[in-house]
């Protein structure tokens, strides 16, 4: 599939703000003392604006946005409605829960509104995922990693800037361990899902061929012309051009940058226990590196999936079903694919 | 229930495209038009077609053979593209099963073609709404068009009538013998999309040529001296002849 940004910033903004109000709120539940309600507010306005510009691009996606209040007409049977539902949803009570923070309201309601933004949240991280999981022609995407990837990854970029945020606020050394810990936990879950994705990519069985796509028995068939004189939205949309080695290339880079070196930056931060700047500067530099290695992470997303759609035109990639890590990308490199 | 489909004889295709320009043509006119393109002369060009013929080459060198596949949507009876679209603007149509995109409704997010196995969506960039194959619904119930031609436009257009169109469900009707009797297919069964569209199988063709009796013949033809002399044409001038 074509690698569109707009979708790329929705799902990387949303899914991080919410997972960096997610572990805020609850490390407030949890550990009162360490954290307060400036700090929660904070990270609650950060995640509200992470949310507005994660719609913000969502809109760009459409070919009619003046006509995007539509998107709920079929709630009942969209995953796409509910998708845009409840990220309406979450940032509307994510508001109301900042505004009574601002309003300093008693503690109940803070939690009640809290809680419930979390339960909007969970629903988001389970429509935004069958938005991809439920298009059955696209078996990269078709699978429960791609809820488990979506969520964890959520959780390591919101995580990594909670920590950042922490890291930055005087005297809060104890929380900001804390808060290492426990993304540090996640983030290794997170690369064990990874590398099982990855194999689980690599090993698809897939059962359309060229033969059911025409019907022929053939066991040689070749296109020879696709029905246009150049490219169109069948051809462009659903197909973008990588070389295996530029793609294995960018598996590694993800692996490094999304999980190994925030897990080697906060380890050093739990381990070394360096002095609060230095805690800051780790952290910042965790933040950065998983935050552009998301960005890869999401392309590739896109990139690697390999739509039934592509058998009539010409752009079926069976390179998929290779594991970049075994396959000798040297001799194939020279194949386009995506 | 109806449900009205196509039914294209491989065996007579012979990969005109008259179809599809027809199609293009009469859309571009019709109710659910225009197809537009975009860039048509420059580069990148670039256009939204409702129907395409694909060509393949089968078997390998030297026992090749050209097919040819003309594609649009096949009207399919649990079609996915319907399931997904959010605005409820593409639909099937409960009276004879077509499945159609009320523009008005669409907001171009595109993902009913993501959820098309066939590649049969076609989104219109200047009109920012997605677009499809309608079975000339326009056409076929237009009361102002002699019985005849409320017919698709591809199916009037094809010079060897490889296109047939009726209801598949009508186990009377031409389209559901067609099928019956030539074994007709459905594309991609693994999508479990249900298509309505059927394709006849194409036989292959088993004719053998000898490429030196072939040559030795064809020379004899274009050899003036060796070509039979033309009769019959006393009282006629001949122009034809040498
Ligand atoms: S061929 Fe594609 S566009 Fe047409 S009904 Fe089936 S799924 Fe929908
Ligand atoms: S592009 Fe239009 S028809 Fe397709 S899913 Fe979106 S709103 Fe529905």
């Amino acid at each position: 599939m074509h690698p569109e940004m707009s979708l790329i910033n929705l799902l990387i903004l949303s899914t991080s703000g919410q997972g960096l109000f997610v572990l805020s709120f609850l490390f407030r539940v949890f550990f009162p003392e360490q954290v307060s309600d400036e700090l929660l507010l904070q990270s609650g306005i950060l995640a509200f604006i992470m949310q507005l510009f994660g719609i913000a691009a969502s809109f760009l996606h459409l070919g009619s946005p003046l006509k995007a209040t539509r998107v709920l007409n079929k709630l009942n049977h969209s995953w796409l409605s509910k998708e845009i539902l409840t990220i309406s949803v979450f940032t509307f009570l994510l508001a109301l829960h900042l505004i009574l923070i601002m309003m300093a309201y008693p503690k109940f309601w803070l939690e009640v509104t809290g809680s419930m933004a979390i339960v909007a949240s969970g629903t988001f991280f389970i429509s935004t995922s069958m938005v991809y999981a439920s298009i059955r022609f696209i078996k990269e995407w078709a699978n429960k990693y791609t809820l488990a990837n979506f969520t964890i990854t959520g959780f390591i970029v919101g995580g990594s800037l909670l920590i950042s945020i922490l890291s930055l606020s005087a005297n809060n050394r104890p929380a900001t361990d804390q808060a290492v810990f426990i993304v540090l936990l996640i983030t290794f879950f997170g690369l064990i899902t990874k590398l099982l994705t990855y194999r689980f990519n690599s090993r698809m069985y897939i059962s359309v061929n060229e033969q059911s796509a025409t019907g022929s028995s053939e066991p040689s068939i070749q296109l020879m012309d696709t029905g246009a004189a150049y490219q169109h939205f069948n051809t462009t949309e659903y197909h973008h051009p990588i070389s295996l080695k530029a793609k294995a290339v960018q598996k590694r880079g993800v692996l490094l940058l999304v999980y190994l070196t925030p897990i080697v930056l906060w380890s050093a931060s739990l381990l070394l226990k360096p002095k609060a700047p230095f805690v800051a500067g780790l952290s910042l530099l965790a933040f950065f590196s998983c935050f552009s290695g998301i960005y890869i992470e999401r392309r590739l997303f896109f990139i690697e999936a390999n739509h039934w759609q592509n058998l009539y035109y010409g752009n079926f990639n069976r390179f998929n079903l290779k594991n970049p890590f075994l396959t000798k990308t040297k001799n194939l490199s020279k194949d386009v694919s995506g | 229930m109806t449900q009205k489909a196509l039914v294209i004889d491989l065996n007579k295709c012979v990969g005109c495209h008259a179809c599809a320009v027809n199609c293009k043509a009469w859309n571009t006119g019709g109710e659910y038009g225009p197809l537009p393109d975009v860039n048509p002369y420059g580069k990148d060009p670039d256009g939204v077609w409702f129907n395409r013929v694909q060509t393949y080459e089968v078997g390998q060198y030297p026992d090749t053979e050209i097919r040819y596949l003309p594609k649009s949507c096949m009207h399919c009876k649990d079609a996915p593209c319907v399931e997904v679209c959010p605005t409820g603007a593409s639909f099937k149509r409960e009276e004879d099963g077509i499945v159609l995109v009320n523009y008005d409704a669409c907001i171009g997010c595109k993902y009913c073609s993501w959820a098309c196995p066939y590649g049969c969506r076609e989104y219109d960039p200047l009109a920012g709404v997605m677009k499809k194959c309608t079975l000339c619904a326009d056409r076929i119930n237009n009361e102002s068009l002699p019985v005849n031609e409320r017919q698709p436009a591809c199916v009037l257009a094809c010079p060897t009538g490889a296109r047939s169109f009726g209801d598949i469900d009508d186990p009377q009707s031409e389209v559901s013998n067609q099928i019956k009797d030539k074994h007709g297919y459905k594309l991609l069964p693994e999508s479990q999309a249900n298509p309505s569209n059927h394709y006849l199988p194409k036989r292959t063709n088993h004719i053998r040529v000898d490429l030196e009796d072939f040559k030795a013949k064809r020379k004899a033809k274009i050899d003036p001296d060796k070509r039979p002399k033309p009769t019959g044409l006393k009282n006629a001038e001949d122009f034809a002849s040498p």
